[in-house]
This record gives C-alpha cells, sequence and structure tokens, in this order.
C-alpha cells in the first residue's frame, strides 16, 4: 500500500472572537462546529468557544444553568448534541471529580451526580486522564491524583483504574460502574490519549497511546470493549518517540498522533531510563489499526506548511479533517516564559472527491 | 517536580516567574516627570503661604531649593553655562540698546512709535501683514513680562521665541514670502521699532534664521547692503541663534559614568539620501555633535560610499532599502571589529533604524543596541509576537520612546520586554510628552522648562548610564566566569 498522503492546512482569516491562546484544553465535535473549553495559560479558562468549519467562524454561546469552573486536563466527551466534563485541575494543586453535562442545543449546563459504584469507591479528583465516549458508555482510565491534602504541596500518583459512566438516552446518566478487565491492564499514566475504534467485524476497541508516568511512554494498548480484555499489541514499522501531551485522533482506521513532549534525543547518547529534558515534538505519526503499523506518511516538511511543535493541544475529527487549535508554543527556548500557539491547522486526510459536474442553466433571454 | 510544573503549567500567573528573573528587565525610567513641572509653579505658593502657615509646612513644599541650581540638565558644568546662555540670550537686547534712537525718552517711545509711521500709502496686504507681525511683538513682550525673574527664564524665553518664530514663519507665508513685502517690512521694522520690540524682533529673526537660512537673507539684504557698522553687526548676530543648552558641555559625563573603553557609535539612517549631504536634519547633527563627545561616530545608511548610484536607488522598494541597510549596517559592524577589536560598538538609530539594528545583532556581535523610538506596530501586527525572531537577540537594548508616539504605547513594550526578549537585557526610558521622533510636546516643553535639546541631553545621560550599567555588568560576567550563562543558553539551544 502506498504512504497516505496527507496535507496540513493553515486556517486563515476566521472571523469572529478568536479564543486566547491556551495549552490543556479540550474539543469535541459536533457535526461541523468544534467546541473548545478550559485549558489555560496565566490562569485557568472558563469559556466556551465554538468554531463553525464551514463559514469558518468563531462564536462564543450563551451559556446558562450550573456553569462549571474553568479546568484544564480534563475529560471532555460529545454523544449526540450532548457534553460532559469531568475531572481536571481547577486551581493549582487542586484537581476536580465533578461530572458536568451541556446540552448543546439549549448552551445550558448541568451539574450531574452519578451513582457510585457497587464494588468501590467513585472516581478520584484527578487531571490528565483520558476519557472516551464508546457505545453509551464513557471508558474512563488513568489520570493523575493528588495524595497532598494541602493544593500547595503536591503528591502525585499515577493511575491505572478504569471505569465506566452509563449514560441515559437524552440526558443524565446512571452511574459509574469498575468493570472486570481480562489481561495486564496498563501501567499507571496520565496525559496518555485513548481512542475509540470499531474493526472491520464490528468489534468496538478503546485504543491508548503514549503518556507519562515519570519518563514518557510510547506502548499502544488496546481493549477489547466485548471481552474486557486489554492486549499489548505488536506494532510494525517505526514507531515514532515515546511521548504526552500528545492529540491523537481516529480517523477510519488511522490514528493520527501529533506533537506532544517527547525526550530529547542525542544520537551517540543512549537514552537512559530517567530522562532529563524533553522538547516539544512537531511530528506527525499514523498508527494504521488494521494493519497494526505505523504508516511513514508522505507529508510537504517545508517550514511554514505544518503546524509547529507543540504540547498540550487538542484536535477533532470533522468528516475526513483534522482540526487542531493552540496549545503550548515547543519553538520558544527559554522555558521559563510559556507561550501559546494561536493558529488553527487541519490535516485534510483524504483527496477531497472530484467535484460534480456544475450544470449550467442555459439563461433564456426570452423569459427576460 | 519540575516536569509536572512545565507539563500542567495551566494556572501559572505571568508575573511569578518574570519577577523571579527581573534581573534582566532594568526598570522602567521616565525623564520629564510632571513632578518637574511643581518646579516651576512652587515659586508662588510658598510665598502664599508663608503667612498663614508654619515653617513645617514650607519644608514640606521647599521644592525651590532644586529650582536654585537647576538640575534637569544633569551636568554640573550646567550652572557656569547658565551665565554663559543669560549673556547670549540678552545679546539681542544690548544690540538693540546700542543702536537705538535716542532722541526720544524710552517711554514715550514705546506709546507712540506706531503713530509715527505714515500708513497712508499702505495697501491691505502692508496693512494686515504689518498688523500680524507686531501682535506677535507684543505677545512675545507680554510673555516675556510673565516669567520675567522666574529662574527658568532662559528656558521659557526660548520657548517663547520658538513659538514666536514659527508664528512669524506662518505671518511670512501668508504673503507667500514676497520679496517686496518681507524687504519693506523688515526695513520699516528695523528703523521704527522701539528699543525693546527691536530686541525681541531681531531675537525672532535670529531664530527664524536657523530655520529658513535662505528666506531670511533674501528678507534682510537691504538692510545689510546700507553698509553701516550696525547693520552689519546685525548680519553676523543674525546668525548665531543661541541656545540654553548648546553651551552647556557634557564633556565629563565620560568621566563620570565611567566609560573608560571607548565607544564606537554607529549611526544608522534608512532614508535614501537625496544629497551627497550625510546628515541634513539639524536635530540629528546635534546628535551627532552629543554622541561624538562621549565616543567616536560612524554614520551608516543605505548609501556605501562606493557605489553612488542615485537613480537606481529611487526606484528601490522599501524592501530592497532595507535589506541594502542591513547589509552596510552589517558591513560596517565587520570592518570597525576587525580594526578596533577592543572597543565597543553601539548601534544606535531612530525609530524604523532601531528595526534594523535589531535586525543586525542577531547577525553582528555589537555590544548594545540603542533605540530612540521603536516601531512596536507593524503592518503585519505587533512586533515581539512568538515568530518574531527579535525573541532571539541577546544583545542588551536600550528603548527610548515618548508616551505619545503612534507606533509604540508603552505597557505594550514592557510587556514585549518581559515576555519576548528574555534572552536580552532590555532599558527602557519613557520622554514624557514626545512623539514617535522623541520630540517633546510644546505643552511639556512649556510646563516643564526644558528645550528640545535640552531633552535629548537628558536622553543621552540615560544612554550613558545605560551602557555604564551593561558594561558594569558584562566586567562582572567576565569576573565571575559567566559560566552559569553560558550553560543555560547551550541548554535553551534546540
Amino acid at each position: 500500500m502506498a504512504a497516505p498522503s496527507v496535507k496540513w492546512n493553515r486556517v486563515t482569516n476566521s472571523s469572529g472572537p478568536i479564543p486566547r491562546p491556551r495549552h490543556g484544553h479540550r474539543a469535541v465535535a459536533i457535526k461541523e462546529l468544534m467546541v473548545v473549553f478550559g485549558g489555560g495559560n496565566e490562569g485557568i479558562v472558563d469559556e466556551l468557544h465554538v468554531y463553525n468549519t464551514v463559514t469558518n467562524q468563531w462564536f462564543i454561546p450563551a451559556v446558562r444553568g450550573d456553569i462549571p469552573p474553568g479546568c484544564a486536563a480534563y475529560g471532555f466527551v460529545c454523544d449526540g448534541t450532548r457534553l460532559l466534563v469531568f475531572g481536571g485541575m481547577i486551581e493549582y494543586g487542586r484537581y476536580s471529580d465533578d461530572l458536568y453535562e451541556l446540552q448543546a442545543s439549549r448552551w445550558e449546563w448541568k451539574k450531574l451526580s452519578p451513582r457510585p459504584p457497587n464494588n468501590g469507591p467513585p472516581p478520584c479528583a484527578r487531571l490528565g486522564h483520558s476519557f472516551t465516549l464508546i457505545g453509551h458508555k464513557v471508558y474512563l482510565f488513568g489520570g493523575l491524583a493528588n495524595d497532598s491534602d494541602d493544593p500547595k504541596t503536591n503528591i502525585p500518583r499515577y493511575l491505572n483504574d478504569l471505569y465506566t459512566l452509563e449514560l441515559r438516552s437524552s440526558t443524565g446518566v446512571v452511574g459509574w460502574t469498575i468493570p472486570a478487565t481480562y489481561g495486564s491492564p496498563p501501567p499507571p499514566r496520565e496525559s496518555h490519549t485513548a481512542v475509540p475504534w470499531t474493526d472491520t467485524v464490528g468489534c468496538d476497541r478503546l485504543v491508548v497511546y503514549g503518556g507519562m508516568n515519570g519518563c514518557r511512554l510510547g506502548d499502544l494498548w488496546i481493549l477489547d470493549i466485548e471481552q474486557m480484555q486489554w492486549n499489548c499489541p505488536m506494532s510494525a514499522g517505526q514507531s515514532p518517540l515515546p511521548r504526552s501531551l500528545h492529540s491523537a485522533t481516529c480517523i477510519e482506521d488511522s490514528m493520527y498522533v501529533f506533537g506532544g513532549w517527547v525526550p530529547l534525543v542525542l544520537d551517540d547518547v543512549k537514552v537512559a531510563s530517567h530522562e532529563k529534558e524533553w522538547k516539544c515534538s512537531d511530528t506527525l505519526a499514523c498508527f494504521n489499526l488494521k494493519k497494526s503499523r505505523w504508516d511513514q506518511l508522505s507529508l510537504d516538511m517545508y517550514d511554514e506548511s505544518c503546524p509547529r511543535a507543540r504540547a498540550g493541544h487538542s484536535s477533532v475529527n470533522i468528516n475526513s479533517r483534522l482540526y487542531l487549535w493552540s496549545g503550548r508554543d515547543g519553538y520558544r527556548k527559554a522555558w521559563n516564559n510559556q507561550v501559546c500557539c494561536k493558529d488553527l491547522w487541519f490535516l485534510e486526510t483524504k483527496k477531497p472527491p472530484a467535484p460534480s459536474r456544475v450544470q449550467l442553466v442555459r439563461a433564456s433571454t426570452t423569459s427576460l | 517536580m519540575s516536569w509536572f510544573e512545565r507539563d500542567h503549567c495551566y494556572t501559572k500567573h505571568w508575573s511569578e516567574e518574570r519577577l523571579k528573573d527581573s534581573s534582566r528587565i532594568i526598570p522602567v525610567k521616565t525623564v520629564l516627570t510632571p513632578c518637574q513641572l511643581f518646579g516651576a509653579t512652587s515659586q508662588i505658593r510658598p510665598n502664599k503661604n508663608s503667612d498663614q502657615n508654619d515653617s513645617d509646612s514650607d519644608s514640606e513644599i521647599d521644592v525651590d531649593t532644586c529650582d536654585e541650581n537647576p538640575n534637569t540638565i544633569g551636568s554640573s558644568s550646567w550652572h557656569c553655562a547658565d551665565q554663559k546662555a543669560r549673556m547670549q540670550m540678552n545679546e539681542c537686547e544690548r544690540h538693540a540698546i546700542a543702536t537705538a534712537n535716542k532722541s526720544f525718552a524710552l517711554h514715550d517711545q514705546e506709546l507712540v512709535w506706531e503713530d509715527t509711521i505714515n500708513k497712508s500709502s499702505w495697501g491691505i496686504m502692508e496693512m494686515k501683514l504689518f498688523n500680524r507681525v507686531v501682535s506677535i511683538l507684543q505677545s512675545e513682550k507680554m510673555a516675556r513680562l510673565a516669567y520675567k525673574g522666574n529662574s527658568d527664564e532662559i528656558v521659557l524665553r526660548r520657548l517663547s521665541v520658538d513659538r514666536s518664530a514659527a508664528r512669524l514663519r506662518s505671518a511670512l507665508t501668508s504673503v507667500g514670502w514676497s520679496l517686496k513685502l518681507t524687504q519693506w517690512l523688515h526695513l520699516l521694522l528695523i528703523e521704527k521699532l522701539p528699543t525693546t520690540l527691536l530686541s525681541i524682533y531681531l531675537d525672532i529673526m535670529q531664530t527664524l534664521r536657523s530655520m529658513v537660512p535662505a528666506l531670511v537673507e533674501r528678507m534682510i539684504m537691504p538692510s545689510r547692503d546700507t553698509g553701516t557698522g550696525a547693520s552689519e553687526r546685525l548680519g553676523i548676530l543674525l546668525k548665531r541663534p543661541w541656545d540654553p543648552a548648546v553651551t552647556a558641555v557634557v564633556s565629563n559625563m565620560k568621566q563620570q559614568m565611567n566609560l573608560g573603553h571607548s565607544i564606537l557609535f554607529i549611526v544608522v539612517q534608512c532614508t535614501v539620501m537625496q544629497s551627497s549631504m550625510p546628515v541634513t536634519s539639524r536635530r540629528l547633527r546635534f546628535w551627532n555633535s552629543l554622541l561624538s563627545q562621549i565616543g567616536k561616530v560612524i554614520q551608516t545608511g543605505s548609501t556605501s560610499d562606493e557605489t553612488d548610484n542615485m537613480a537606481e536607488k529611487l526606484k528601490w522598494s522599501v524592501h530592497d532599502l532595507a535589506g541594502q541597510t542591513l547589509n552596510n549596517i552589517r558591513k560596517r559592524i565587520r570592518e570597525l571589529s576587525a580594526k578596533h577589536p577592543t572597543r565597543k560598538i553601539v548601534l544606535l538609530g531612530w525609530h524604523t533604524a532601531s528595526l534594523l539594528n535589531c535586525h543586525a545583532c542577531l547577525k553582528e556581535k555589537v555590544a548594545a543596541v540603542v533605540c530612540l523610538g521603536f516601531p512596536l506596530y507593524t503592518m503585519f501586527g505587533e512586533r515581539g509576537t512568538i515568530d518574531d525572531v527579535l525573541c532571539d537577540i541577546t544583545t542588551p537594548m536600550l528603548f527610548v520612546v515618548g508616551d505619545r508616539a503612534m507606533s509604540c504605547r508603552v505597557s505594550d513594550l514592557e510587556d514585549v520586554r518581559e515576555t519576548s526578549f528574555t534572552e536580552a537585557m532590555t532599558s527602557l526610558m519613557v520622554v514624557n510628552g514626545a512623539d514617535d521622533w522623541l520630540r517633546v510636546s510644546d505643552n511639556t516643553k512649556r510646563q516643564c522648562a526644558v528645550t528640545q535639546s535640552m531633552a535629548d541631553r537628558k536622553i543621552l545621560e540615560c544612554i550613558c548610564e545605560f551602557l555604564h550599567t551593561i558594561f558594569a555588568t558584562e566586567q562582572a560576567d567576565r569576573t565571575e566566569g559567566g559560566v552559569c550563562r553560558k550553560k543555560s543558553s547551550s541548554f535553551m539551544g534546540d
């Protein structure tokens, strides 16, 4: 099979109120809309922004109800026209375990209190977890908890617990459950990604990639939803550098991974197990889920044609495109000043179909 | 937990990290502040208060003491220069008295001089022009009376003469500088004006001559042709405008600031020069002479010395011009640093040239960059954003901007200094009431009792101070090995 040909395009001239650049935000797609919430830079943002990919326009919906506080590195899923928000950092050292629901049809927030699981405690407050919708259940995996009561001090604990959150059909949730799983679960991690994928026979999978547990991870884990069986698939092809705070998006049978923090690899020095230095990456990797292989992408790689290195960004899939907005700029050398990118990009994963023939209506001069 | 702070630093407030590393940001300095403004008004206030209030309130508002020896100019030699300036200021008056018509008593002369003029043959133009000029002279006289005895009299005199000169210029322009009319007017005024008004008139003409020499020369021609000794002296007198600050010297500034190293200033101009004259503006000439007191001044610009093809140059686009100027700057830096390896090279430029200097210092090694006016806003947005190459500058930079500059707001520049110029030591000096080219507004000049040249001198002092600071820190870095700085920079390099 030939290398998939993809192309980055920068969106310019978008109208409307362009949101402040940030990182640690999340984005989901509702039809052709990209909804962005939370994240932060110099303070956590509590604004909700919506980008219309068709009209190239940003807008700020007027929200009402139990408006949640701003949060960063939280979980965000979209089920039809409702959005669910769970966890994240709400202020320095303080993490949330609240669940909020936003009805996008009315732009109304509601705080939910789901039933705790029968066989254990509800999920603890955390950040950097994954929150993935498959069917009518949301899968919560991993993240980072703070074991300290004092928000000023940080005693981090990496998690690898798995919870499912069953949704009611139109609004509300049934409650948390702790499902029994088989096989060895992935080691604890945070700032990883988990994307849903339906294989050729219609079986749902949860694909967990990368993350951080003291050092950056580059491993892939697949959870078979029917069997609740964890697998660590063998992958062919050249795998990218281990990373966290990247974005991963599943489009058809490919998982596109972009950016994130990667260890600083020096050619002559073997990387120790505890890397001391990291940098942001601007590589785009594509994992072919069907073939369990890292594909080589043919991509124009000259300077201005692809987004610069970043981390903590978010991406959504709309039709065959992957939209990417903001994130922390990895280009700037001074670590002291964190700068966030303010650009919006989309990745064209398929050649757009040839335009259909234009039917010209013959101008009839007689009717004038 | 450094990695955690770095990965998940969503909440970090902008000031926290920056305050820790503030050593590279030299705090903003403001000159011509409104507090200097009170110096002028305080003269009246203590007198008023002295009857009712006791000494304790007097000591509180005791601003007089610093007024006595005006330290606005900073230089210690200013005080003796004061006497000299006063002499010069009254030169026209002395001349007027010497040539005065002694037939009238001074007081009568003031009152009746206009009646002695026969106006019967005058046309409407003559009438209008004469009235206008007389009103200019009268209001100048009033202004002089108003600030007589004030400690800042010299400066205020200079300012009001400047203003009157501008008014006279516009009056003469309204008749198109017609040879007949102007010469007639000049002869008439020289002949008929009473002593005080004559001295004022000469003062104004002296100033006007420095602005438009050719026109004034033409105007005063007939009076010089009469050949009397007095009018000859008048011609010489008119050639010498006085300036309260020009007479002061800053030669001791170099020692005072301890700038032991000889400094090479590369002054960059980014205009296409129409003539072979290197500097056209009087102010830039003045600046060059100021700078030459603390270092050697070398000029460069779009014109390199060898190739002088004017016709081609006029076809240049802005891009070509900038590119060519940048090349010339770099060439000049390389030449000079090869020739004088021990001397410090400082780039200095006005407004757009300061941007070119910033670009030049990315490529070549210089000791410092001085930006007189800095165009922060461009057609393509603000400078100093993520994509800006200027963020990588490591050379110490001094920004001198006016708070009324259209192309740079002080608060925005402060932000850029904090967030973007993270690798360089930067200093900012704000000139109150000054525009993009650091021309101080008339209002501020009056309020702070300064002239433009005094403000320029103040700016020069700040430049000296800045250079002194950076050379001192450089010295300190060198003696301490400068290891940590080196290390951090290699760590930051990708």
